[in-house]
């Protein structure tokens, strides 16, 4: 029973390894002083031409926009400079700052990602995660790997974080959260960008990008990046990985190599109704490397493995979008995308076709009525082995599903209500229906408060439904036998209903306060029912049911303070307690894998016009079933602009001690979580 | 590790050296381009000699200032020969000076009482919120994409007695709204 000691059972998802594509990088800047895009503040708008004017891209600083300030959830949006600020190197590493998400490093490449609790090792099965629109929430597993996940973050437009419930607009999955990774429009991203960070955990990040016009008012661009990081500098338990192989195709125990390039073209205001029309591209590989005990089923022994990861993928999405009027759109999306992973014992090869499409009416005189439909097909063709099985090698997955929302106003600037519901066909638990509503209250400009009660559903995963895991194996009397779970093909949807409550004020021209507190009751939670079976081969399993029930409340804050001009002051902190009952107790262990407490503080100071400073202090309270203590981390990032389009940038992360764990324990049967190291790099970044 | 510390010094020498770029694509602040279009709405607009009477050319700011700041440089300015003032007006009655009405988007429900009170004055009317040229205004800018637009009602400018000049016209949409 000690193997039930923790929800990560089936731990394919982690990885690591060294990838690449190098080829593309490390070609420096081009001495061509061609076109490029800039912004200056000190820029005269007057002394520009109406033609000028017309044609000026806005920036995005100040995008923000007030429309995410007006939704009635808890939302919370990364600008494109809070992320450059953060110093961070990967997506994981950048939502740290977003409140209320749970960022937990498993090892160089793993993390632990999730909102409002159940963090499970890499994959938080409750979160929803796209990629300009593009879903990278893997239906194997139903979780995200997020050493597959990653892109030039200068190119980063904003990450918007929703936590709570999403179902309604976004898919089914989104039940705790939606983390929205946009990158900019191709026409932000103009003239070239070259970086190179170099530091003891960073091997090497090396990006290029290049963007331009095409002469039919369109803009491209084109990126390619290389990333070579370590490994940890320890393995939980003992043992020191010691690194004498590096690069990419190879293993480090946990280090990982990833190598990617893409593209991407938007064309504005095309023809009369000023259509846009949207382009890109990615491709990318990527290997990792972890630690795991594999059950070797001749010997009857679980070995620990240095396991090799190999993930690679493309993808290929076009958006178009009719604007009717400034409050009213059309906008059709598509995309395929294929992925492939390989680990010990399985490997995975998903090809995705989907399709997706809004209306966005315009005003009427109380209604505001949004509507849409989404058909997704996905297949894909299993590599197994003794230790992984399935009664097919090979699925089709089908989802069709249509929302409709109208945000009704009550008393206009005051009182709106919006209700939506999002209406599903799935081909594992058929149809589901996710509504919402939402209301908010204006009481004056500044503040504005709000709440909700939604539904959102997290369907069952292929491996839930299809396939039979090795978790150990023993030999007892010259005959070997295993813990295995099993799959069951009745499984229903895991359901939440959702009550928040949120509070947004602007206190007075430089700060703002957002709270938001929620109460999620869960029903038909996974579980698993263990039978002991002592005369099969298969001594015991664990077969998934949806027995469990759980509830958890909790509280979110962000405080942003402008304190002087050149010196922003921001502190947000999160708790969170949850409680879950299944029949056998099996499966209540999550309600401590989330830490009930993490807040930080971050400061941003502009030292001059060329030196900026920050400094971010994050406090993570215990995880009580992995036994792992709280910790406090202090990154800090000094940035100096040597000259125009040449920065510096030198970033310290975990400085206040070498090493310490964030996540899973030491006992822990499957894999072996890392002691997340000190880090700290140098970056060069050269724009021309 | 040395090579690349290597590399890193290549690369920064190599970026001192080309980064003598020039600019042709402008990124500015939503903010900043709408102050400067209004500049460039004063300066192709005409006004009725008799509308002209003050010695000042008014830009009236209905509501609380949007521009956060980059409106202000435009005052002292001048336009044929005619200073550039901004006035803050809270009331339909505090217009009649003005020869330009911009219309913060907060202030949409005081609109149809502002409209009212134009009728027979020749104030070139602009805002930011939605549908404002199908309701009687002139100028609405709208935020697209990742550039401004603005939707323009060559009634409503002709019904005031302004014109405006064809290189301004070309550059914008032409909307007929309810009158």
């Amino acid at each position: 029973m000690a193997l039930l000691s923790s929800t990560n059972k089936f731990c394919f998802c982690n990885r690591s390894v060294r990838a690449a594509l190098a080829g593309l990088l490390l070609t420096p800047c081009l001495m061509i002083p061609v076109s490029s895009a800039y912004a200056d503040d000190t820029l005269d708008s007057f002394a520009l031409s109406p033609e000028q004017l017309f044609n000026a891209t806005v920036i995005s600083v100040s995008k923000t926009p007030e429309k995410v300030m007006d939704a009635p959830a808890a939302i919370y949006v990364l600008t494109d400079k809070d992320i450059m600020r953060s110093g961070a190197t990967s997506i994981p590493e950048a939502l740290r700052l977003v409140p209320g998400v749970q960022v937990a490093q498993v090892n160089a490449n793993n993390w632990a990602i999730s909102v409002r609790g159940f963090a499970s090792t890499g994959l938080g099965n409750k979160l929803l995660v796209l990629i300009d629109g593009r879903e990278v929430y893997d239906p194997l597993f139903s979780g995200v790997y997020w050493d597959a996940q990653d892109t030039v973050l200068e190119d980063v437009d904003r990450i918007e974080v929703v936590r709570g419930p999403g179902g309604t607009l976004w898919g089914d999955n989104a039940v705790d959260g939606v983390i929205n990774i946009i990158t900019k429009k191709a026409g932000e991203t103009q003239g070239g960008l070259t970086s190179l960070a170099v530091g003891n955990h960073e091997k090497a990040i090396g990006e290029a990008r290049y963007g331009g016009r095409l002469d039919d008012g369109g803009a491209w661009r084109v990126y390619g990046k290389y990333t070579d990081r370590g490994p940890e500098p320890a393995v939980q338990g003992g043992g020191t990985h010691n690194s004498a192989t590096s690069g990419f195709g190879t293993t480090d125990h946990d280090g990982w190599a990833e190598g990617r390039g893409g593209f991407r073209t938007d064309w504005d205001k095309i023809g009369v109704n000023n259509d846009s029309l949207t382009v890109q591209g990615d491709t990318y590989q990527s290997s990792a490397g972890q630690l795991r005990f594999y059950p070797n089923l001749t010997a009857g022994t679980n070995p620990l493995t240095d396991e090799y990861i190999d993930a690679r993928g493309s993808n290929l999405l076009t958006r178009w979008t009719r604007n009717y009027s400034s409050d009213s759109r059309l906008t059709v999306q598509s995309y395929v995308d294929y992925v492939y992973r390989s680990q010990e014992y399985l490997d995975d090869t998903r090809t995705s076709f989907d399709f997706d499409t809004q209306y966005e009416a315009p005003q009427m005189a109380w209604n505001k009525f949004t509507v849409g439909a989404h058909y997704r097909y996905s297949e894909d063709k299993l590599g197994l082995s003794p230790d992984v099985t399935a009664l097919h090698a090979r699925a089709h997955d089908q989802i069709l599903n249509s929302f409709i929302q109208d945000k009704i106003t009550l008393d206009p600037n005051r009182w709106y209500l919006t209700l939506g519901s999002k209406f599903e066909d799935n081909n594992y638990t058929g149809i589901e229906i996710q509504p919402s509503a939402r209301l908010q209250y204006h009481p004056d400009d500044q503040q504005m408060i709000w709440g909700a009660v939604s539904r959102a559903v997290r369907t069952p995963s292929r491996l839930d439904d299809d396939l039979t895991l090795v978790q150990a194996a023993a030999k007892i009397a010259s005959t070997v036998y295993t813990v295995d779970t099993l799959s069951n093909p009745n499984l229903y949807s895991e359901d939440l209903v959702a009550y928040e409550l949120g509070y947004r004020r602007q206190l007075t021209p430089t700060a703002s306060v957002d709270v938001a507190a929620f109460y999620n009751d869960y029903s038909e939670l996974e579980s698993y029912t263990v039978s002991i079976l002592p005369f099969d081969h298969v001594f015991e399993g664990l077969t998934p049911n949806n027995s469990m029930k759980g509830e958890s409340h909790g509280l979110e804050t962000t405080l942003d303070w402008r304190a002087l001009n050149n010196l922003r002051l921001s502190a947000s902190g999160s708790l969170l307690e949850m409680k879950l009952w299944s029949p056998n107790s099996v499966g209540e262990n999550a309600e401590n894998q989330s830490p009930s407490f993490q807040g930080n503080l971050h400061a941003e100071w502009d030292i001059t016009r060329d030196v900026s400073f920050d400094t971010i202090l994050y406090r993570v309270d215990h995880l009580q079933d992995f036994g792992l203590p709280g910790y406090t981390r202090l990154d800090m990032r000094l940035g100096w602009r040597i000259a125009d389009g040449l920065e510096f940038d030198l970033v310290g992360q975990n400085l206040l001690e070498p090493e310490h764990p964030e996540f899973l324990s030491a006992t822990n049967p499957q894999t072996m979580a890392a002691y997340i190291g000190r880090s700290v790099y140098g970056k060069i970044t050269c724009r021309f | 590790m040395q090579i690349l510390i290597r590399l890193l010094f290549a690369l920064a020498l190599l970026c001192g050296l080309s980064v003598t770029a020039h600019a042709e694509v402008v990124q500015l602040q939503e903010q900043q381009i709408k102050a400067g279009l209004l500049y460039n709405f004063l300066k192709y607009t005409d006004w009725p000699a008799a509308s002209l009477t003050g010695a000042t050319l008014n830009i009236c700011i209905f509501g609380d200032d949007p521009f956060s700041g980059s409106l202000n440089p435009i005052q002292g300015r001048t336009v044929n020969q005619h200073q550039i003032a901004i006035r803050y007006v809270q009331g339909a009655g505090e217009i009649t000076n003005c020869q330009m009405l911009f219309v913060n988007q907060n202030e949409q429900s005081a609109w149809p009482n502002l409209h009212r009170a134009l009728v027979g004055k020749s104030i070139l009317t602009v805002s930011d919120f939605p549908g404002f040229a199908a309701a009687g205004g002139m100028i609405e800018f709208s935020h697209q994409n990742d550039h401004i637009n603005a939707n323009l009602d060559l009634d409503a400018v002709d019904h005031a007695g302004l014109h405006i000049e064809d290189r301004l016209l070309r550059l914008v949409t032409i909307v007929h709204g309810d009158n």
